[in-house]
């Protein structure tokens, strides 16, 4: 038995060299650099205690990117929970099970970020954009614009690029759970007298809460720290208007090589990450 | 019955106008990589093909290295298929069929890393890789690549060998064989379609990563092809667009093609893994 349990590690010795050399070590030295300042550029390295938090909390380029993601985040997905919940709903149906469909509904998230990039940028390109010859025709614009680059749309226009992109994800699950719902009990509710509607709001979607909530979790913390689309399609512009916190550590690293400073911005970052995943824990349990 | 009848036509429109608006945006970037030069900026966006023209296949494959980049990829995603077989299906036998103490933790560690934040990873990789002289280097990309696919494809391989009767590994046991010989012998041929989506999975990844290849594949002849497709985009004032949907367009055939092979299993592995994980 116990020869058995040297086996067992030794086949999980791969994985577990792999996490703490990629994973754990990158991350205690992130945690030490975060209390020093080094300068790629400079070839600075000194410490300097909690000084790189000190000017975080001060910083008001921070504060912006924190609000920045947290409506990039709850934006993103309020809408992402709607489009899946909707999208399973319409593949849960007779017509909806055809393959086509669900293969087209995956279709967004299977594709390479720049390429989803490069595809919205032409839509919302000003001069022969879909996006913007709508908008102009149907009146909402006076001028043919790309919301991409105006400082009040920016961040909408990417969060729209977001909800495209991921929310097959959430809708696959939304679907397998419905798919679990036994019929038996809708048929129940059918014969009782309960139109279709109803029993879509009082019997099928109470049943997915648990399911949702997970979802939730998971996606919030995906979507928190999602950093392609965003940098992609604006590089966080115009003057930093969709510049979230995974741009501003991004920018700090490579674009002027603080990496201490950068590091301290990404344990914040964790720290609010921490905070938001013990607040959805407690909510979810809570509910049980 | 009436009612019944509305409810099927809302619901086949809802599902042609999504479908609609999920295709669009891609139909519109092959259809651009085929418009000739003069009719790609119309005032007017278009809806359908004016005049097909192979031009800008011809010439991002001419005037760019956009070969190198896609070998790049292409050598890059088929490492990190490799490692990610061989590493996942030792790490998920080991997790479905052995006891030991620490498994908990284990377990523990695989959400965990699954949920990691990349971006959080990406300065101190870029000076562990640059300290190993492994920037700019195959072995650097696929190592980090990994670790972004390795958590779900252990996950999802775990699944699959909990679903095989733990009764074959023990008869084989009786038999007198090791446990490589069964896990390469008896369980891995039945859990052949588990390893085929997470081969799928990771080559799917890996072929799209874009954060840390901009930082670790820096050099014009080691770039992957999403970089240099970002790298057409952002960092050149006049966007030659003809040339760089063309170049979308072959970036985005792999993944669209392999993923109808695997779309089944990986959607089983997907909604296991979330249920119960």
């Amino acid at each position: 038995m116990k020869r058995e349990a040297k086996i067992g590690y030794l086949f999980f010795l791969p994985t577990l060299f792999i996490f703490t050399v990629l994973i754990v070590y990158p991350l205690i030295d992130v945690v030490w650099l975060s209390f020093r300042n080094v300068n790629w550029f400079t070839m600075k390295n000194e410490f300097i205690g909690i000084r790189n938090f000190v000017k975080i909390l001060s910083d008001p380029i921070f504060w912006n990117a924190t609000k920045k993601t947290f409506v990039w985040t709850i934006f993103s997905l309020i809408g992402q929970l709607i489009i899946a919940t909707v999208a399973a709903l319409l593949l849960n149906t007779e017509f909806g099970s055809k393959r086509i469909f669900r293969s087209i509904f995956l279709f967004p998230w299977v594709l390479p970020t720049v390429v989803t990039a490069l595809a919205w940028r032409c839509m919302y390109h000003e001069f022969w954009g879909h996006i913007s010859y709508v908008l102009y025709y149907l009146g909402i614009t006076a001028n043919r614009i790309n919301l991409l680059s105006l400082t009040s749309t920016s961040l909408s226009a990417t969060i729209v690029v977001n909800i495209w992109r991921g929310f097959p994800l959430m809708m696959v699950i939304i679907l397998a759970a419905l798919q679990g719902i036994p019929k038996e009990i809708k048929e129940a509710a059918k014969i009782d007298g309960a139109s279709s509607f109803k029993i879509l709001i009082y019997i099928v979607l109470p049943m997915l809460r648990q399911i949702i909530g997970m979802l939730v979790l998971f996606r919030t913390i995906w979507i928190f720290y999602f950093f392609d689309i965003v940098w992609l399609l604006t590089r966080g512009g115009p003057s930093s208007s969709s510049e979230t916190l995974p741009l501003l550590i991004f920018l700090k690293c490579f674009g002027s090589y603080e990496f201490g400073y950068a590091a301290a911005l990404a344990i914040v970052m964790l720290f609010i990450l921490t905070v938001i995943v013990i607040f959805c824990q407690i909510l979810l349990g809570d509910e049980e | 019955m009436k009612n019944n009848n509305n409810t099927k036509i809302a619901i086949a429109i809802g599902l042609i106008f999504m479908s609609v608006i999920l295709v669009f945006p891609i139909y519109n970037i092959i259809l651009i990589s085929f418009t000739p030069y003069e009719q790609i900026f119309s005032d007017i966006p278009r809806l359908f093909l004016p005049k097909l023209t192979f031009r800008w296949y011809k010439e991002v494959f001419v005037t760019t290295p956009i070969i190198r980049n896609i070998i790049n990829s292409f050598i890059v995603a088929t490492g990190v298929v490799i490692v990610n077989i061989i590493v996942a299906t030792l790490g998920g036998y080991s997790l479905s069929r052995f006891k030991y103490t620490g498994k908990r933790f284990f377990s523990t560690m695989i959400i965990f890393t699954y949920l990691f934040p990349p971006i959080l990873l990406v300065l101190s990789l870029f000076m562990i890789i640059n300290s190993l002289g492994l920037t700019n280097t195959y072995a650097g990309i696929i190592c980090v690549h990994i670790t972004g696919t390795l958590p779900f494809s252990i996950w999802l391989l775990r699944g699959f060998f909990n679903s095989i009767p733990k009764e074959l590994d023990e008869s084989a046991l009786i038999d007198g064989a090791s446990r490589l010989t069964i896990l390469l012998k008896v369980i891995v041929p039945i859990a052949l379609p588990g390893i085929a989506a997470i081969a799928a999975f990771s080559f799917i990844m890996s072929w799209n990563e874009y954060l840390f290849s901009s930082v670790l594949m820096a050099t014009p002849t080691m770039k992957t092809l999403p970089v240099k497709i970002a790298e057409f985009i952002v960092e050149t004032s006049e966007i030659r667009w003809g040339t760089v949907m063309a170049a979308a367009t072959i970036a985005l055939i792999p993944a669209t093609v392999f993923f109808q092979f695997i779309q089944k299993a990986f959607i089983e592995g997907l909604t296991t893994g979330a249920v119960k994980g």
